[in-house]
C-alpha cells in the first residue's frame, strides 16, 4: 500500500487537502499530518511515507528544507499558494506541485503522475537535486568571496581554522559543529549561509545539515533501503546523504 | 480627494488644461507658441501691475515733480518686463529642444535640488538676457531719458545685485514644493503598502483556500470567514480615502485581520485587545497600526512552531495616545529576511514626523531572553469631537 504524510501549518488545509486526497486516492493511506517543517522532517525519518505533500512555507523548516533532509525513498510533492520561482523551477524540472487552493482535476493530474513514478523502479532524480539547490542557495545578492578561514570561539579564546583543515560542517540546533581531524568547534553560521560562501567545488552540501569537505572523502555505502552514506577519513562514523543529494555522487 | 496622483487635474476647462501644458519641460509639438507667448505676456502685465501698485504707494509719499517722467517709466517698465518674460520663455523652450529627452525627464516634475539648481539657472539665464535685450530697446525708444540710456552693462550688474535675495525666493519656494512632493509620495506609499499587502498572493491565496476547504467541511465558518475577509478588504478601501481616522476603527480593522487568520493558524494564534473609551475615541492618521500588526504575525509569530499571543494595548495618559502592539513571537531570533518590516517601520515614522513633528515616536523593542516584539507609538491625544 502507498502511504503519505501531509504537512501545512493551516490545520484545516491539512484536512482538506486530506478529504480530497481520500476521495481520489482510496488506497492511499495517509500515516501522519504535521503542522510543522521540524514534525514532518522527524515523521518522514519514522514513518518513510513513499510520499510527503510539503507546504512550502511552514515554521520550523520550510517545506524546500525538509525536502533536503529526507535520507529515505521519500518523494516530495510541494504545495504552495503562490512561489512564483518555485512554480517555474518545479515546471522545468517536471517534479510535482500542487497551488492552493486546490483543483480536483489538477489534484487527480498529480496523483497520475505519482502513481506512474511510483511504478517505475526508484531512481536518483538529479532534477529534484538542482533545482532545490538552485532555490535555496539564493543569496541573489552580490557573491562574496569564497571563505579561506572559519573563526571560532573556544573555551574562551578564538581560532582561526584554515577550510581545508575542516573534515565536514554539521547542523546542530542553533549552532553549527565544525568537525577537524583533531577537534571540534562551534560557530553560529547557519549551514545555507555556509554553503554560499564555501568554494563548491571543494565543498558539497549533501544534506539539510551537512556540508562536507571533498578532500577528506574516504568512500560511499549504500544500504539495503538504497540509501546512501559517505566516509570521512579522520572521522569515525558515517555521514547520511540526503536523497536530493545522491546524484552527486553518481559519477564516484 | 486625488491622493495616489497628486498632479491629477481636478477641473478639465480648456484654459486650464493650456495653463497646466505651459509649466513642464518637455519636447514641444508646434502650434503651442503663440499660446504661450500670451501666457508670458500675461505673467508679465501681472508682475507689472504689482510693481506698479508698490510704486504708487512711493508716488503718494514721494512727491514726484514730473508726470511726464513717470508715465514714461511705467510703460518704460512694461516694456523691460514683456522682453523679460519673453526671453525666458524663449530660453526655456530653447533648452526643451536643445536637452536630451532623458534630462528633461529628469529636470521637470523636479524631485531634487540639483533639479531645481538647473531649472533655478534656466530661468536666471532668461532674466539676465531679458534684461539686456529689453534695457537696449529701451535705450533705442528713449534715446533722450537719462535714466533708460544707462548702460547695459550697468543693468546686469544691477541684477546681479538682487542675486543673493532671488536666490533666497528660489529656495524657499523649492523646498516648499519639495517638501509637499515627498509628503504627498509618503501618504501614497502608505496607502500603496496597504493595497500590496491586501492582495499579497499568499495572504490572498492561502484566505481564499481556507474558505473553500471551510465550504464542506463547515460552512457557517467558512460564511465566517467570507465576511471577515470582504470586512478587511472594505476597511482597508475605506482608510484609503481619508486623511483622518479615530483609533476606533483602526482597532476593528486589526482585530478583524486577526480573527481571519486565526480561522487560517488555528490554535496557533491568541490575540487580545484592550482599549478603553477615551483611546477609542482618538484621532491618529489612518494605516498606522495594520503595518505593526502584520509584522508582528509575518515576523513574529507565523515562523514560529508554537505561535502565539498577539496584544494591542491602547490608553491615554497626560495628554498622550499610546499605542502598543506586543507579541510573544521570534522576536529577534527571527530570520534576517525581515526587510519588509524595517520599510513599513520607516513609512509610520515619517508619517509621524510629518504630523507630529517631535511630539510622536515609535519605538521598537526585542525583549532580549523572553523572545517577541513590542511596537510602541505615542503621540498627541485628540479626541474626535
Amino acid at each position: 500500500m502507498t502511504t503519505a504524510l501531509i504537512a501545512d501549518d493551516e490545520p484545516h488545509l491539512a484536512q482538506h487537502l486530506e478529504q480530497q486526497l481520500a476521495r481520489l486516492w482510496p488506497e492511499l493511506a495517509i500515516v501522519a499530518v504535521a503542522a510543522n517543517g521540524i514534525d514532518a522532517a522527524a515523521l518522514i525519518a519514522e514513518h518513510a511515507p513513499d510520499l510527503a505533500f510539503l507546504d512550502i512555507r511552514m515554521p520550523g523548516l520550510s517545506g524546500l528544507e525538509v525536502a533536503q533532509g529526507i535520507e529515505g525513498r521519500t518523494r516530495a510533492i510541494f504545495i504552495t499558494a503562490y512561489d512564483e520561482y518555485a512554480v517555474q523551477a518545479f515546471e522545468h524540472a517536471a517534479l510535482d506541485y500542487l497551488l492552493k487552493p486546490l483543483r480536483t482535476e489538477r489534484l487527480q493530474r498529480t496523483i497520475e503522475r505519482v502513481q506512474e513514478a511510483l511504478a517505475a523502479p526508484p531512481q536518483d532524480d538529479a532534477a529534484l537535486a538542482a533545482t532545490l539547490r538552485r532555490l535555496m542557495g539564493q543569496p541573489a545578492g552580490e557573491r562574496l568571496p569564497h571563505l579561506r578561514y572559519v573563526r571560532a570561539g573556544k573555551g574562551g579564546s578564538v581560532h582561526n581554522i584554515a577550510v581545508n583543515e575542516i573534515l565536514f560542517f554539521h547542523a546542530d540546533d542553533k549552532y553549527t559543529v565544525v568537525r577537524t581531524a583533531s577537534d571540534e568547534y562551534l560557530i553560529r553560521t547557519p549551514i545555507a549561509e555556509l554553503a554560499a560562501r564555501l568554494d563548491p567545488d571543494e565543498f558539497w552540501q549533501v544534506h539539510r545539515s551537512t556540508i562536507i569537505n571533498l578532500a577528506h572523502l574516504a568512500g560511499t555505502r549504500r544500504d539495503e533501503a538504497s540509501r546512501l552514506f559517505l566516509r570521512i577519513r579522520g572521522y569515525a562514523n558515517e555521514l547520511p546523504v540526503s536523497r536530493a543529494y545522491v546524484p552527486l555522487f553518481a559519477a564516484m | 480627494m486625488p491622493i495616489c496622483s497628486p498632479t491629477a487635474p481636478t477641473s478639465f476647462s480648456p484654459l486650464a488644461a493650456i495653463w497646466r501644458a505651459f509649466w513642464p519641460l518637455r519636447k514641444r509639438r508646434a502650434g503651442e507658441v503663440g499660446t504661450h507667448v500670451l501666457i508670458a505676456s500675461m505673467l508679465a502685465l501681472l508682475a507689472w501691475a504689482a510693481l506698479c501698485l508698490l510704486g504708487l504707494a512711493g508716488v503718494i509719499t514721494v512727491n514726484v515733480p514730473d508726470s511726464s517722467f513717470l508715465y514714461r517709466l511705467l510703460l518704460g517698465m512694461l516694456l523691460l518686463f514683456l522682453v523679460i518674460a519673453w526671453s525666458m520663455l524663449a530660453v526655456v523652450r530653447l533648452a526643451e529642444a536643445l536637452l536630451p529627452q532623458a534630462l528633461l525627464e529628469k529636470l521637470s516634475p523636479v524631485r531634487d535640488w540639483r533639479a531645481a539648481a538647473l531649472v533655478s539657472l534656466l530661468l536666471l539665464a532668461g532674466l539676465m538676457l531679458g534684461n539686456l535685450l529689453g534695457s537696449a530697446l529701451l535705450a533705442l525708444v528713449y534715446p533722450d531719458s537719462e535714466f533708460f540710456a544707462s548702460s547695459a552693462l550697468r543693468r546686469q550688474l544691477r541684477v546681479l545685485q538682487f542675486l543673493p535675495f532671488l536666490g533666497l525666493v528660489a529656495a524657499l519656494f523649492w523646498r516648499g514644493r519639495l517638501q509637499r512632493q515627498a509628503m504627498q509620495a509618503q501618504a501614497a506609499e502608505a496607502q500603496l503598502r496597504l493595497l500590496q499587502a491586501q492582495i499579497e498572493p499568499h495572504f490572498l491565496f492561502n484566505t481564499l483556500a481556507n474558505i473553500e476547504s471551510l465550504l464542506d467541511a463547515d460552512p457557517p465558518r467558512a460564511r465566517a470567514m467570507l465576511e471577515a475577509f470582504s470586512d478587511h478588504l472594505r476597511a482597508g478601501m475605506g482608510q484609503l480615502r481619508v486623511q483622518e481616522t479615530t483609533l476606533d476603527a483602526e482597532l476593528a480593522m486589526a482585530a478583524n485581520y486577526l480573527r481571519l487568520l486565526q480561522i487560517r493558524m488555528g490554535e496557533r494564534l491568541r490575540f487580545a485587545v484592550e482599549a478603553d473609551a477615551d483611546a477609542r475615541a482618538a484621532l491618529l492618521p489612518p494605516l498606522l497600526l495594520q503595518p505593526l500588526v502584520e509584522n508582528a504575525i509575518r515576523h513574529g509569530l507565523e515562523p514560529k512552531v508554537a505561535g502565539g499571543e498577539v496584544r494591542i494595548v491602547a490608553a491615554v495618559d497626560g495628554g498622550r495616545l499610546r499605542v502598543q502592539v506586543l507579541d510573544d513571537g521570534l522576536g529577534a531570533d527571527a530570520p534576517p529576511a525581515a526587510k519588509g518590516a524595517g520599510t513599513a517601520l520607516a513609512n509610520i515614522r515619517a508619517r509621524l514626523q510629518h504630523r507630529y513633528g517631535e511630539r510622536a515616536s515609535l519605538h521598537l523593542l526585542h525583549p532580549l531572553h523572553a523572545g517577541g516584539t513590542g511596537a510602541t507609538i505615542e503621540l498627541p491625544y485628540q479626541a474626535k469631537p
